[in-house]
């Protein structure tokens, strides 16, 4: 069901190698997006998606993924990624980390038109054998520095420590409170022959 | 029943070439994908994507890679030449491949951000994101050099693919 401030929309059923499940176009703020009853139907889904966000001070802010409402402690996270200046590693263990990194937003701090653009593919999602693995590709420039920070290209890769099949998958901003009116974000399922 | 992700148009580089455009591209799409394979006719020499035949300085590029031994992030402001989607570390003898995603492509409300993926065996890695700083829907893409004649060797495939979502 679509939720109110935002164009939602979602087809099943439609046979091919890489088809659209579920797309949300917000014309409202909004504090996340969640894209919920996904059907095992595939063997792996990819999120694509331009959002911004209303951090303070600095250009970017990181997206964060949750799935099927798991808690703190199943999660981990890896990343590389460079701001223009400085190439950088790191990673999040469960002590801190509340969602899986996946990706980067830009913010209206640095212009109302400055969104940043992340692929996420979730693999092998509704095998129940596993746990899940995902791994991000994403970025946003700001034409130089905004508070002192460039912007920031990453490559990210995140665990899920479960078996479950995953049904429903949430984006939320890191640091800002609200994704801006016009973040685009789209799932997708890939299937196997 | 609906396509979702579909071959718009393949050039096939039949005699060396300093830039392969893809023009007229229509606006029924969510996202443009570029995939990129072949040689460059030199060392040294980056890929941009020039959009809408934009000559203006509203490009700009931020960066990582790595070579094998460190990683270093670097970035550019301010270009006229385009958005580098496959940048410093050119061999003009080994196979690269370039994965170039355009993102909402069509919209009239945001700059529009690009990511990049590029590879090459012989020298390194790179992941990339661009601005093009227009709310402008794209229409057309010219890959690229600012400082060669002849970029793309022949025997190089460009494909631009478009993902239509829901």
């Amino acid at each position: 069901m679509p939720i109110l401030g935002i164009i939602a929309s979602s087809k099943f059923g439609d046979v091919g190698d890489f088809e659209s499940i579920a797309t949300t176009l917000l014309t409202a703020t909004a504090s996340s997006v969640t894209f919920s009853s996904i059907p095992a139907t595939f063997d792996h889904l990819q999120i694509r998606y331009i959002s911004q966000t209303n951090r303070a001070t600095f250009g970017r802010d990181v997206v964060r993924l949750q799935i099927n409402s798991f808690a703190v402690s199943n999660y981990a996270s890896h990343f590389i990624s460079g701001d223009g200046a400085t190439a950088s590693a790191g990673a999040e263990t469960t002590a801190n980390n509340v969602f899986i990194l996946s990706g980067v937003a830009g913010t209206t701090t640095a212009g109302a038109d400055f969104f940043g653009a992340s692929i996420v593919d979730i693999l092998d999602y509704k095998n129940t054998n596993k746990n899940k693995t995902i791994r991000t590709l994403g970025g946003v420039d700001v034409n130089g520095t905004v508070g002192g920070a460039g912007g920031e290209v990453v490559l990210q890769s995140g665990l899920l420590l479960s078996t479950n099949a995953i049904t429903s998958l949430t984006l939320q901003p890191n640091t800002g409170t609200l994704f801006s009116v016009d973040s685009h974000f789209a799932l997708y399922g890939i299937r196997s022959a | 029943m609906p396509i979702t992700y579909e071959p718009i148009a393949t050039t096939t580089v039949g005699s060396a070439t300093a830039e392969v455009t893809f023009s007229g591209i229509s606006g029924s799409y969510t996202d443009l994908v570029a995939v990129i394979t072949g040689t460059r006719s030199t060392t040294g020499n980056s890929v941009l994507v020039r959009i809408n035949s934009d000559t203006g300085s509203n490009y700009s590029t931020t960066i990582i890679d790595g070579d094998g031994t460190s990683a270093v992030s670097e970035r550019g402001s301010n270009m006229s030449s385009g958005i580098g989607v496959a940048a410093w570390k050119g061999n003009g003898s080994d196979q690269m491949v370039v994965i170039v995603n355009i993102m909402n492509y069509a919209n009239t409300t945001t700059y529009k951000t690009v990511l990049s993926r590029y590879g090459q065996a012989g020298t390194g890695t790179e992941a990339l994101v661009g601005l093009w700083r227009s709310t402008a829907a794209i229409t057309s893409l010219t890959f690229r050099s600012d400082n060669v004649s002849n970029l793309f060797s022949v025997g190089s495939v460009l494909t631009l693919y478009g993902i239509k979502a829901a």
